[in-house]
């Protein structure tokens, strides 16, 4: 339970969210998409499209208006026909990085809600790093102002900032928030959700509207130790933080193993949603260090390289 | 298992007002979480949040609810049920006679059963009391009814086995009425089981017996007693009696002690098992027991025996005195001349009519021995005793028993002291007519026809004597040596020429008349330890203090009776108290005794004591489950 949280209103820290030490051991890192991906400008990223950069990838039929320096003359010579040599054009990478900052992420010890901030913090560093274009989508009960992408490591700092003075919200809104944002974001890109996903609306149709054919969507599923292993007690009355609902419950070792299987049975509906939706989930709880999940989790799961 | 007190059922209502106050009374804790979106999922599942589920995990609850069920039930009293319901009040009967004295492994038969019943004490719950009863001849409860277990072991220690034999029936008796006051009472009874079955009425008190001793072996004196010599020179017989109930032969030495002096010993070789060996001693006047001494006899067995209090046995024999008697009728010359020879004997012929005028004076003395030849005074007078012959007492057989011609002669009894010399085979058919005599209490027949006895004693209030129920004079009988030698033995037994006090049991009373004018009476025990006792009202002493073996000396005087100096007479008896019990001398432990109809075994005993009071052990828990629910009250 986050009945301890140092911020229990999701105020921001003075505490820098990523420190030097860190931000160096992330610097050569990249984030890595499981496909190439449209963007505005030619970055350092393959893209599908076939453009003209050194990487040969195909050849096509000549067609009236085509740039006659990739004619491919060798095969015109054997074959004598015109084919167009194909290049893997590299492109930048538009990352989107939500960020649940509803009230119940403002819970927990560690807590959530700076723990979620480091880590899109983290994944916004390494992508300017690699001249991929970043932007933060915040929301709670609706989306709420982003920070448009940008592109550069010399934004990264500004970006940072903004993160940390990021403040836990109210209610959750993951339907709304994420249609609005799947009907303004670029079609093309990674998003990178950052959620406990404790919408008492349900995560389904929310997830569905971010999930697409071009988009590669990350899931980072955020619980803290103490919700996924209460350490609570007889009898109580919950309080809900976001709405002020209340559940009695008498809490023993039945109860307690009931939601330990209800937490399992979450998570493993979150997982099926996602294997649905195409969507790579990845499930962790504060209680993990959160350099070890930048630079050992999401490594593993190659998620950045 | 059964319920003392069923009604306190009732007290198991309180677990239905603790689950209502359960529900009432429950708080929780408000504690604020991040979303109650899982833990709502949670509680969808109605099997872990059913009220049932709550209860199971409340261990306050359960707590509560396990002292209500344990406190009701201890309430409720309940107890294993045997065969017999013991109870809370403990009746422990500790035999104290003789034969616990038996020395068995180094302790007492009695040293065993003061640890069983110290042991039953030391077990006693909370609740429980006891009262401890000391038997042997009678009974006395030496303590109180109480849950004092110092005091009960006290009483206990103090206690030790004496010299008498046992009773079972004032001890039943005696706890029956101390049991009969308490609500859930059991006795029990310590003993080695040797004595008599009590056939007294049913009782209602339950009974367990714990049986005590291994021993078998003893043989001892049971029986002693002495009867004057009736031969010219006098003297007396000694009759002993050793048994050995053991089932080994038992081999020893029985001798008679005149004072401290050795003056008969006989030998036995092997008394067999169950067997018995009776002996006569034979003393001559002048050789010992001729008159105010004690004779001991002590039976020494060859290989010692267990039991010592039976191997002595004392008898007194009170000085002769000079039988006066009063011979009334015609002239007899057969029976003058017979009572002529007779030792110490004054005799005084007196018509009946002078008897009668005699008898009706007030200040005459009277004789020892009035012998009624052919005539019979018209009421029997107080003091003498009586010899009938051819004469009826009057007012002792009512009708006057019928009159036989020449009834023949069947039997006599050879045993009695006083046909001891005597034949009356002469007599069969020779007895023109007589009286057949009735029989009647406290009377024995010494000659018997076909019809009845002729020769007859009796003993009524006022008097007592002999009736021969013919006319000797018209027999031959007379001539015949065995004439003088019946006259000899009656005017000894009914004269008391010759006394011998066989003396009384362990226990027993002792009654003296002493005299309206004897105040007081000076005892000394055989330990030799000298008491004043005062005198009855009446004069009497009177005094059951017989619990030691050997000799009481009571001596005393009358105010009213003064020799010749002036001086008050002094008087002496001397009472001889000795085992002779078989049962005492009996040292085999008995399985099992019999108590007013039933049989109780050491297995019966056993049984009851596998009885459990159960209550204490559910309080108990009951206080452990509520120190246990405060423990986690204030831990929670």
């Amino acid at each position: 339970m986050a009945e301890a949280s140092p911020h229990p209103a999701g105020a921001p820290s003075r505490e820098p969210l990523l420190d030097k030490e860190f931000l160096a051991r992330i610097e050569r890192l990249s984030l890595l998409s499981r496909a190439t991906l449209t963007g505005r400008m030619r970055g350092g990223r393959r893209s599908r499209r076939r453009g003209f950069s050194t990487e040969f990838a195909d050849h096509r039929d000549y067609v009236p208006g085509d740039d006659i320096r990739y004619l491919d003359w060798n095969i015109y010579g054997r074959l004598d026909r015109l084919f167009i040599k194909l290049f893997e054009e590299e492109e930048d990478l538009t990352v989107c990085i939500l960020v649940d900052c509803s009230r119940s992420m403002a819970f927990g010890e560690p807590n959530k809600f700076r723990y979620a901030r480091q880590v899109a913090a983290a994944l916004s560093y390494i992508a300017l790093g690699t001249e991929d274009r970043v932007g933060i989508y915040p929301f709670d009960r609706t989306m709420r102002a982003p920070f448009p992408p940008v592109r550069g490591r010399r934004n990264a700092m500004r970006l940072i900032s903004w993160l940390g003075d990021l403040e836990a919200g109210a209610g959750t809104g993951l339907l709304e928030s994420l249609t609005s944002f799947a009907s303004a974001a670029p079609a093309r890109g990674m998003v990178i959700l950052i959620s406990d996903l404790l919408d008492p609306a349900g995560y389904k149709d929310a997830l569905r509207t971010i999930a697409g054919r071009r988009t590669d969507v990350h899931l980072i599923h955020l619980l803290s130790p103490d919700e996924i292993e209460p350490v609570v007690a007889g009898d109580l009355r919950l309080v809900d933080a976001e709405d002020g609902e209340t559940i009695e419950v008498s809490v023993g070792g039945r109860i307690l193993e009931a939601y330990r299987r209800t937490v399992d049975e979450f998570r493993a509906g979150v997982q099926e949603t996602c294997r649905r939706f195409d969507i790579q989930p990845l499930f962790t709880s504060t209680g993990t260090p959160f350099d070890e999940l930048v630079l050992g989790y999401l490594r593993a799961r190659q998620i950045i390289g | 298992m059964t319920w003392l007190t069923p009604s306190m059922a009732w007290f198991g209502l309180l677990i239905p007002a603790v689950l209502i106050l359960w529900f009432l009374k429950m708080k929780r804790r408000d504690v604020e979480i991040s979303s109650t979106l899982l833990w709502a999922m949670v509680l969808d599942d109605k099997r872990v949040n059913s009220p049932f589920q709550r209860f199971r995990k409340s261990l306050l609850l359960l707590l509560q609810l396990l002292v209500i069920i344990l406190a009701t039930l201890a309430l409720m009293q309940p107890e294993k049920q045997g065969e017999i319901v013991a109870g809370r009040v403990h009746l422990l009967l500790l035999d104290v006679s003789a034969s616990m004295a038996v020395t068995e492994g180094g302790s007492t038969r009695f040293d065993r059963a003061q640890a069983l019943a110290k042991q039953r004490i030391e077990n006693m719950g909370a609740g429980e009391s006891a009262v401890i009863i000391a038997f042997d001849h009678g009974a006395r409860a030496v303590t109180p009814v109480t849950d004092d277990r110092g005091e009960l072991r006290r009483a206990l220690e103090v206690l030790e086995p004496g010299v008498s034999a046992t009773r079972i029936g004032p001890a039943i008796e005696l706890a029956v009425s101390i049991g009969e006051r308490q609500n859930d009472a059991v006795a029990v009874i310590y003993s080695d089981g040797n004595f008599e079955a009590w056939e007294g009425k049913l009782i209602s008190l339950p009974l367990e017996y714990e049986p005590v001793g291994t021993g078998t072996e003893n043989a001892g004196i049971t029986s002693l007693s002495a009867r004057p010599e009736l031969g010219a020179e006098g003297g007396l017989r000694i009759f002993v009696e050793v048994r050995n109930p053991g089932v080994e032969p038992a081999a020893g030495t029985l001798s008679l002690h005149l004072g401290d002096v050795p003056v008969r010993v006989a030998e036995h070789e092997g008394i067999e098992p169950g067997g018995r060996w009776s002996h006569t001693f034979e003393i001559k006047g002048d050789g010992g027991g001729g008159g105010g001494d004690v004779l001991e006899v002590l039976w020494e067995p060859r290989d010692g025996d267990a039991l010592a209090a039976d191997d002595r046995a004392w008898i007194v024999v009170e000085p002769p005195s000079t039988v006066t008697l009063w011979q009334v009728g015609p002239p007899n010359f057969a029976l003058d001349d017979a009572l002529a020879v007779l030792p110490h004997t004054h005799v005084h012929t007196l018509t009946p009519e002078a008897a009668k005028e005699r008898l009706a004076a007030r200040d005459v003395d009277l004789p020892d021995l009035i012998i009624w030849d052919r005539t019979a005074p018209d009421e029997m007078p107080r003091g003498p005793a009586h010899l009938f012959l051819g004469a009826l007492p009057p007012g002792v057989w009512d009708p006057e028993p019928p009159l036989v011609e020449r009834p023949p002669i069947i039997s006599w009894d050879q045993e009695h002291p006083l046909n001891r010399f005597v034949r009356y085979s002469s007599l069969d058919g020779e007895i023109p007519e007589g009286w057949v005599l009735p029989d009647l209490p406290h009377s024995k027949a010494l000659l018997d026809s076909r019809g009845g006895a002729l020769i007859r004693t009796f003993r009524t209030e006022s008097s007592e004597g002999i009736v021969v129920g013919f006319d000797a004079m018209r027999t031959r009988w007379p001539l015949q040596t065995s004439f003088p030698f019946f006259l000899q033995a009656a005017v000894a037994y009914l004269g008391r020429s010759v006394e011998t006090v066989e003396g009384i049991r362990p226990g027993e009373l002792i009654a003296i008349e002493g005299g309206s004018g004897v105040e007081s009476y000076r005892v000394t025990d055989p330990a030799g330890r000298t008491r004043e006792i005062k005198a009855s009202a009446d004069g009497w002493f009177r005094s059951a203090e017989t619990d030691q073996l050997g000799l009481f000396s009571i001596a005393w005087h009358d105010a009213k009776v003064v020799d010749e100096t002036g001086k008050p007479f002094e008087w002496a008896r001397i009472v001889p108290v000795s085992l002779l019990s078989l049962a005492e001398s009996s040292i085999t432990p008995q399985g099992k005794i019999s108590i007013a109809g039933g049989e109780l075994t050491e297995a019966s005993a056993n049984r009851t004591l596998a009885r459990k009071v159960f209550w204490p052990w559910l309080l108990a828990l009951a206080v452990i489950f509520l120190m246990g629910e405060w423990y986690f009250y204030h831990r929670r």
